[in-house]
This record gives C-alpha cells, sequence and structure tokens, in this order.
C-alpha cells in the first residue's frame, strides 16, 4: 500500500471509530442499579430485596452532623438548612427535632382526631375534657403559655401536640434550643431520608450535592463543618475513592504500557496504531449494547473492558512477527489461523455467559464477543495493511537469541503438570479461612472510622436499623395498616422488654379505615358537646365563648370521611407513608422500621409466631445468598464455557497431544492461582472469578502461540518476543492494580498477574513440542 | 406618679438607667419568694401563683410554683422543662417562648448588674430617686418586640420588687419579689391595683 493509501484508510478507520462513539454517546445508557447484575429471585426474602425495597428503607437514610460553633448559631443553622431541605423533592423526610406543628398541614389538622390514638383507650366526656381544661389554666401560668395560647380555642386538649409527638422518630436524641443535639451538646443532629436508594452512588452524589448547597448556603458566615453518614454517603466515597484510584491507576499503567511498547518496537507510530485495535473492541462492544440493550450496567462496561484487555495481544503477536522479507499483510494471514483459534474459542466460550439469565452476565457475554472479534478483525484487515513493509525483525535482537537458546534448554517434564495440580488441589482443599466471599461490601470496604462515626451518629440519633426490618404483605394497603395496627402491641411489648429500641410503623402515619371510624363514632355530637364543655369549663377562669373553633371542629370530623390512602399520600405527609407502604399491582407491602435492635433472637420469635402478621427480613442474608445464587450461575456459566472451549480447541488442533499441550498450561495455571489465593487465606469474590476468566484467556493465547511454532529458529525467536511483550505489559498493568489499597482493584489485579506468571512459564514448560529441542540445543550450544 | 420629663436627652437617660442597673448587682447563686399574677386575654379572671424563684452564677433560672398547685420549670441552655406531678416532663426551646426569654433576659441581668448585656436587646429609660425608682426596657429586637411591647420594673434603693411583662397581644405579666412577694392583694385584682402596689412609697 502506498503511503497516501495507508494515510485516507487509516482516516476511515478513525472516521469509523468516531462515527461509532457518537452512537455510543447518544444511545448508551450506563445503569448503576445492582439488580440488573443479580439473578432472578427465588426466595421471598430476594424478591423483596430485588423487586421492592431495594436495599431497605434504612439505607436511604442520611446522618448529619452539624460541628464547628456555638451551640445556638448550630442550632440555627439546622433549622434554616432543615427548612430549605424540606423543600427539595428529592428528600423524602428531614428531621432535625423540630416539633413544627406546620408539618402536620393544615389538611390534615381537622382529622387530628381520627388520626390520633387518644380516643383508643380514652372516653370523651365532661370528666377527661375538665381534667384537660385544669391543665390548660395551669398551663396559661406556665411559660408554655406563649406558644400554646394560640392553639388552645380550636384543640383544648391539644391533639395536634400529642399527634406530632406520636410521628416523631421513636427514639429522640437529646435537644438544644429546639433541635436535636448530641448528649454533649457539641454538634447538631439531622436525619435525612433521599429519595434515591443507598446504593445507587449518582442519585446520591446528587443529593449529597444539593445537602452541601443548602447548608453553605444555611451557615454562611459561621464555620461549621457539616459532617454526612449513612449507606448512600459511604456509596459515594467508596465509589469515587475507587474510580479516583483506578483512574491513576490506569494512567500509570498506560504510561509504563506505552514505554515497554516503545522499548519493544522503537517506533512511536506502531505503538499509537498498536491501541486501535483495543478501542475499536471497546467501541463496537459498548456499541452492541447499545443496539442490543438499549444501556449497559456499569458493572458490565467495567469488568468487560477488564475482560477484553486480552485483545492488546493480538496486534503485539502482529508487529512482533513482522520481518523486511514478507509483508504485514503477509505476516498477519500467516499468524491469522492461531489468532482465530484464541479469539474463536474464548469467544463461544463467552456465549455460555449469554444463557445465564441474568442480564449483566448476558450484556457482558456480548460486550466480550463483539469486543474480542472486533479487536482481531481490525489487528488482521485494518492494523496490518497500514503498516510499512521497513519493520524491524525482533527475531535479530541479541537478547531475544539469547534468551530463546536458554530456554531452548529448560527441560519440559512430563510430570510436572500432574504435581502441580495435585499440591494445588491440595492447597485449595485444606487453605484456611471461608471458600467465598459473600459479602460484596467486603470488597468496597468502608474505612473503619467513618463506620464508627456512623455507629455513634445512628446511636444518638435512634436511626432504624439498616439489618433488620418486619415486613407485612397483604393483598391491599388498608390491609397492611390493619396488620401493622394489629403488631403495635406486639412490638411495644418487645420494646418493654427491651429487645429493641423502638419502632416505626406505617399505622403510626396513617390509622386503618375502621381504626379512623372507631375513634369517629366515639366524638360526641354537637349538644352533647356543648353540654360536657359547659359543665367542664364552670368554675374554671375560661371565658364563656373560648372554644367555639373547638365545638366547630369536632362537629366537622364526624362527618369527614376517613382518610384512604391515597388521600394520605398526596399530603405533606404522603412521601413518609409510600415509604413504608408500597402499594403493588395485586398486594401491598408494609415496612416497619426497628430501631435499636438487641435482641435478634426475640424478634426472629416473634415473627415466627402464627399469629404475627409480618416476617422478619434480613437484608444482609437476603443480599448474602443473592450473591451465592448469582455466583452458583457465573460458576455453571464457567463450566459449559470450558467445555465449549475445549472443544473449540480440539476442532481447531485436532490431535490429543496438541490440544493436551494448550489447553494443560491453562488448566494448571487457575489451579496454581486458586492455591495462591486459598493459601494466602483470600475468599473468593465474583470479581476473582471473573479476574480467572481474563488469566484463562491469555494463557490460551500464549500456549496457542506456543504449540504453533514453526520449525523455523527466526520465527521461534519471534513467537518468543511477541509472548514476551504480551505477558510482560500484562503484568505490568496487573501488577499495579495488585498492589492497590482496595480489596476489588486488589482481587483483580493479584488474580491476573498470578494468571499471567504461571502462564507464561508453564506455557514455556508445557506447551512446546518437545522435539525441537534437542536439536536445537545441540547445534547451538556447539 | 414620677416619670422624667419626655424632651430629657436619651443618652444622659439611658447612661443614668445604667447605673441604676450596675448598683443592683447581687450575688449568685440568689433565691427569692415572688408572687404573679397573669392576666389573659383567654381568662375572665387573672392567675395568681407563688413559689420560688432561684436564680444560680450559671445563668440559669428555677422557677417553682407551690401555690395554687405545683410545678417547677428549669431554663437552662436554651432549653426550658415544666415538671408537673404525675406528668412527663414538657420540653420546648427557650426561642419558642420569647415572652419567656425576654423576661429571662431582664431578670438574669438586672440581679447581676449588667447593664451591657440589658442595652444590648433593650432600650433602658429610669425614672424616680434612688429611694425608689423605675425602669423601663422597651426591646430592641423586632422579633422580642412581636411579643414583648416593653418589661417595667419597680424598686427601692439597690432592690427590685416588681417586674411587669407586657406583652404584645394585651396580656400582662406581673411578678412580686421579695418584700413584695408577701403583699396583701385586694380581690379582685386590677392592673391598675398592681401598678399603685409596685411604686407605692414605703
Amino acid at each position: 500500500m502506498s503511503r497516501t493509501a495507508r494515510a485516507g484508510a487509516l482516516l476511515a478507520w478513525l472516521g469509523a471509530l468516531a462515527l461509532l462513539l457518537w452512537y455510543v454517546t447518544a444511545n448508551l445508557e450506563v445503569g448503576t442499579d445492582l439488580r440488573s447484575f443479580m439473578p432472578p429471585p427465588s426466595t421471598a426474602e430476594q424478591r423483596l430485596l430485588l423487586d421492592e425495597i431495594g436495599e431497605g428503607p434504612g439505607s436511604r437514610l442520611l446522618l448529619l452532623a452539624i460541628r464547628g460553633d456555638e451551640p445556638d448559631t448550630l442550632a440555627g443553622i439546622s433549622q434554616r438548612l432543615a427548612a430549605a431541605l424540606r423543600g427539595d423533592a428529592q428528600f423524602l423526610r428531614v428531621l432535625n427535632g423540630e416539633s413544627d406543628l406546620s408539618a402536620i398541614g393544615a389538611e390534615l389538622l381537622p382529622y387530628r382526631y381520627l388520626l390520633s390514638p387518644t380516643l383508643d383507650t380514652q372516653r370523651f366526656d365532661a370528666e377527661s375534657l375538665r381534667g384537660e381544661l385544669i391543665q390548660r389554666v395551669e398551663d396559661l401560668g406556665s411559660p408554655a403559655a406563649a406558644w400554646l395560647k394560640p392553639l388552645l380555642p380550636r384543640d383544648p386538649t391539644l391533639e395536634t401536640l400529642k399527634l406530632a409527638e406520636s410521628w416523631a422518630p421513636a427514639k429522640e436524641p437529646a435537644r438544644y434550643a429546639d433541635v436535636w443535639f448530641d448528649a454533649k451538646t457539641t454538634y447538631a443532629l439531622l436525619l435525612i431520608e433521599t429519595r434515591a436508594p443507598g446504593f445507587d452512588p449518582q442519585a446520591q452524589r446528587a443529593a449529597l450535592d444539593a445537602l452541601q448547597r443548602n447548608f453553605t448556603q444555611a451557615a454562611a458566615g459561621s464555620p461549621a463543618q457539616l459532617e454526612v453518614s449513612g449507606p448512600g454517603a459511604f456509596t459515594v466515597s467508596v465509589s469515587e475513592t475507587t474510580s479516583a484510584e483506578a483512574n491513576r491507576i490506569g494512567m500509570l499503567d498506560s504510561i509504563g504500557f506505552m514505554a515497554l511498547l516503545l522499548f519493544a518496537y522503537r517506533r512511536v507510530s506502531t505503538v499509537l496504531l498498536g491501541a486501535l485495535p483495543l478501542v475499536s473492541g471497546g467501541l463496537a462492544g459498548t456499541a452492541a449494547l447499545a443496539l442490543l440493550f438499549g444501556g449497559a450496567h456499569g458493572i458490565t462496561l467495567a469488568f468487560g473492558f477488564t475482560l477484553i484487555g486480552v485483545a492488546q495481544d493480538y496486534p503485539i503477536h502482529l508487529f512482533s512477527h513482522l520481518r523486511p522479507a514478507s509483508s504485514p499483510v503477509a505476516v498477519a494471514r500467516h499468524l491469522w489461523p492461531t489468532l482465530v483459534t484464541g479469539i474463536a474459542s474464548t469467544g463461544i466460550a463467552y456465549l455460555a455467559f449469554f444463557a445465564s439469565g441474568v442480564t449483566g452476565l448476558e450484556q457482558l457475554a456480548v460486550f466480550t464477543v463483539v469486543g474480542l472479534a472486533t479487536a482481531g478483525a481490525t489487528t488482521r484487515y485494518a492494523l496490518a495493511p497500514l503498516l510499512s513493509g521497513e519493520q524491524r525483525d525482533a527475531a535479530l535482537s541479541r537478547p531475544i537469541a539469547r534468551l530463546w537458546r536458554r530456554l531452548e534448554r529448560l527441560p519440559r517434564p512430563g510430570w510436572l503438570a500432574p504435581l502441580l495440580a495435585v499440591l494445588a488441589l491440595a492447597v485449595i482443599g485444606f487453605g484456611p479461612g471461608a471458600f467465598w466471599e459473600n459479602n460484596l461490601a467486603a470488597l468496597t470496604p468502608v474505612p473503619a472510622p467513618l463506620l464508627e462515626r456512623d455507629a455513634a451518629l445512628r446511636a444518638e440519633l435512634g436511626a432504624p436499623d439498616v439489618r433488620y426490618l418486619l415486613v407485612i404483605e397483604a393483598p391491599d394497603p388498608q390491609g397492611v395498616l390493619r396488620a401493622s395496627e394489629q403488631l403495635d402491641p406486639q412490638l411495644a411489648a418487645l420494646r418493654e422488654r427491651g429487645a429493641l429500641g423502638g419502632y416505626e410503623l406505617p399505622s403510626r402515619w396513617l390509622p386503618s379505615l375502621e381504626t379512623q371510624r372507631a375513634r369517629q363514632v366515639r366524638l360526641p355530637d354537637d349538644s352533647s358537646l356543648r353540654a360536657m364543655l359547659q359543665t367542664a369549663q364552670s368554675g374554671l377562669p375560661f371565658k364563656a365563648d373560648t372554644f367555639a373553633p373547638f365545638l366547630e371542629e369536632v362537629a366537622a370530623a364526624r362527618a369527614l370521611t376517613p382518610l384512604t390512602v391515597e388521600a394520605f399520600s398526596d399530603g405533606p405527609l404522603g412521601l413518609r407513608l409510600k415509604a413504608m407502604l408500597l402499594a403493588r399491582e395485586g398486594h401491598a407491602i408494609g415496612l416497619v422500621g426497628l430501631v435499636g435492635v438487641n435482641d435478634t433472637a426475640a424478634l426472629v420469635e416473634l415473627a415466627a409466631h402464627a399469629a404475627t402478621p409480618a416476617y422478619l427480613l434480613d437484608l444482609k442474608h437476603a443480599s448474602e445468598t443473592l450473591v451465592a445464587a448469582y455466583r452458583v450461575r457465573v460458576l455453571w456459566s464457567l463450566s459449559v464455557a470450558s467445555l465449549l472451549l475445549i472443544g473449540v480447541v480440539w476442532i481447531a488442533l485436532r490431535r490429543r497431544e496438541r490440544v493436551l499441550r494448550v489447553l494443560v498450561p491453562m488448566a494448571v495455571t487457575t489451579l496454581l492461582i486458586l492455591a495462591v489465593l486459598r493459601g494466602c487465606g483470600i475468599s473468593l469474590s465474583l470479581f476473582h472469578l471473573i479476574a480467572l476468566i481474563l488469566a484463562a484467556g491469555l494463557g490460551l493465547d500464549y500456549a496457542l502461540f506456543f504449540e504453533q511454532v514453526e520449525e523455523d529458529e527466526m520465527e521461534q525467536r519471534r513467537t518468543l518476543h511477541a509472548v514476551l511483550v504480551c505477558s510482560v505489559s500484562t503484568f505490568l498493568v496487573f501488577a499495579l492494580l495488585a498492589a492497590s489499597s482496595l480489596p476489588v482493584l486488589r482481587a483483580i489485579g493479584t488474580t491476573v498477574t498470578l494468571g499471567v506468571l504461571f502462564n507464561f512459564v508453564l506455557a514455556l514448560l508445557i506447551a512446546r513440542k518437545p522435539s525441537a529441542v534437542a536439536d536445537g540445543v545441540h547445534r547451538h550450544a556447539g | 406618679m414620677l416619670s422624667l420629663p419626655l424632651c430629657s436627652h436619651a443618652a444622659s437617660d439611658e447612661a443614668a438607667a445604667a447605673t441604676l442597673v450596675t448598683s443592683l448587682k447581687r450575688g449568685a447563686p440568689a433565691t427569692t419568694a415572688y408572687t404573679e399574677i397573669r392576666f389573659v386575654n383567654l381568662l375572665d379572671t387573672p392567675l395568681r401563683l407563688s413559689g420560688t424563684l432561684e436564680f444560680t452564677a450559671d445563668g440559669s433560672l428555677r422557677k417553682q410554683v407551690q401555690t395554687p398547685y405545683a410545678e417547677t420549670t428549669s431554663i437552662a441552655g436554651g432549653q426550658v422543662t415544666i415538671e408537673r406531678r404525675g406528668k412527663p416532663a414538657r420540653r420546648f426551646a427557650l426561642k419558642r417562648a420569647p415572652e419567656l426569654a425576654g423576661f429571662l433576659e431582664s431578670f438574669i441581668a438586672v440581679l447581676s448588674g449588667d447593664a451591657p448585656r440589658l442595652q444590648q436587646s433593650y432600650t433602658l429609660q429610669s425614672s424616680g430617686d434612688a429611694r425608689s425608682w423605675q425602669l423601663r426596657l422597651t426591646p430592641k429586637d423586632r422579633a422580642l418586640a412581636k411579643h414583648v411591647a416593653n418589661v417595667e420594673i419597680d424598686g427601692r434603693a439597690n432592690e427590685p420588687r416588681c417586674f411587669r411583662i407586657q406583652e404584645a397581644d394585651g396580656d400582662l405579666s406581673v411578678l412580686l419579689v421579695d418584700a413584695l412577694a408577701a403583699a396583701k392583694l385586694i380581690e379582685p385584682i386590677t392592673r391598675e391595683a398592681l401598678v399603685t402596689l409596685c411604686r407605692a412609697a414605703p
């Protein structure tokens, strides 16, 4: 190809990549919802976790502490911040201790006797009314008069206050100047519920930004600081630390990788062109996801780009085999069968994931198959024609020649593979610690000091437990409310016994229609109430017509239609109820928050009782069984993938000893990696499994190339050069990841680094044909 | 009735009032008996309560009602706690009771002879002579003025005897302390009669 033709072809390629990039950015939606990466739920617990509630209402809570100024100033900031956040739809609930009567909302005030539990236990009569009025006289003589005065004419029994108190959190923190503070009055406390689930880093980031913005305004002129804790804040911090570290390592990796390729091939243009097949593969894979799924999960993309990293080896094989005597296209054509065997066997193996039934894994399969195929095809049909003929011949490198001779002298013992395999299996079987890591959170751990702060804030605030939850299921929302009312005394008994600190029931916010009607019936009619009031008031200093508004409102309350779930949900406290009462097609679910769980056994016992209309959901257990179920799917897919891979290699190589020479290094390497990890007491996670697949893919390529050597010594040296560059570059990239402080990056890094090392050594010792050895050694030794 | 002519210079008046306040300083802790008469719009007849007031060095105040019923109010750290026998304590922020906050501020500042503190929240006016004087506090802060119209304090020598808190909604609270706490009150009690009592010559 002429120079201009090459330039034109390059431009066309870059143009195609730009088009793909445009298509991808316009059409790809990156999802962050973990649920699409999970298998279909098989238990009621898992179904709730996946389909209904995400990670539970506890995960949507943010705990806030404002510190660094005088308590009075902090209290003012807390009030301004809370007021600002209450106007923001991102937050379902903003609590800072202010028992603000306006929070009840003018719409709900007429319903107070229907919503408040007072009438369940107390009769509405002259005697009880008189008792209340006597207290009101005392109230007027007390400092509380100031804020009670305006309430009294319409609400002499202070039902509004009782209602506000019953809606306060189950266990309240200390107060100073009307807002929550820690016991030592050093920081103001707030409890906030976000609309976004705790595990959604993007939405949580937006909520945190809104929080910080409002805080900056509320705290203008004060040195006060805002501290935010809770699952959502952790999600953001962990995902940002992880991506920051991954980016930093990625940067170092790229520099090291480029330097290595420059050292190996001594040409900037070669190095730059060599990146194009991988870029093409990545873009094509992403475009395929956009086309087939309309979007991709963030994890698919992260795993996918890790897995197609193997494609970077394709141009390296081409470069290392270039020689002056033949054109790059001819070299590519010559290498093609070996490359295709590698690509096809890996690609077909990935098809197993496509049948896994898990959207995330299906996406992963599509992405990798399309990505690898594209990278291979572009190496052969686009990259090779672009290369000029005047290339360095890797075979002429002196160090390579020396290394080749030394390696030729290495023995290729037949007993090595079985011995290593047996040793590895022994270590795998007897290694310390748990085999599997079921807790996904352990891979992206929250720093211990943050967890301690969270526990401290949670204790001060009496925030609901993030692990345990009582769940009510009923055919309709009213059924949930009735069950919730039934649970109230049972949970109250547990609280009395100290088994738990408190609880939050949906019926605490909105009683069932039956309960509301029962309370309504207990309200006296207008003439009886007038008579009662007259009797109650006699001898007390109240002016005669003081309570006229009260008479009017009780009369109105008697005629009200009880509040339905729909009507309440439209009101000011509707969002709160919606978070606890989920109406679904054909059924409804109620969530009962538990605060300060001290005695799990008592809760289990309560839930197990036939008369209890709810069951206990252990979110940790549910998510762990999900991870385990997910892993079972991955392992099945892997087994099928291995069979497919063996089949493809068999078809390509045909002869039993050739097949064994290619597959044994890869299989033994996998066992050795597992043995090293297990020997170090590392529990295996999904990330290890994905990294094992990558390692196996790399091993397959090394073995194929070593196995496929020609009789020609120069060609053997070129193959050695190629595999050396491939393995050193991959080793370099993943060794940096293995040095990461983050377990998830370390898991991938360690596994692949070990894989490269073992695969390279074993490919040398096992994959090469024994026949070539003796001759070669003697010829060169002599 | 004693009062300074309206044309007098505010500055010198303020200074005189400040001097008066400074002379009132007494050591903490201090306990005094009190009688409080509250005129409330909702009620036909005023409420009459008596008990003791305790004022401690850290600026907290304890108000114990003994008759006609028992009730203890503690005000400390911006928080008000009202306790009655057999009832859960009621707690709320001092800020929610601006009338109380206003009274408390004036009461504590006067008892500690802290004129600058008083001047932060109120415009001061004084009248009378050293034997029998009146101090009138008008809120400077608009938020406080919405609830408290003024506080009038009557006293003799270095002893305040009568605090009158005129609330913005027309309610009035008269606090008789020390010698006046035990004064005989003739029913029906009127606002005018109390003013006369407070200002009566010895």
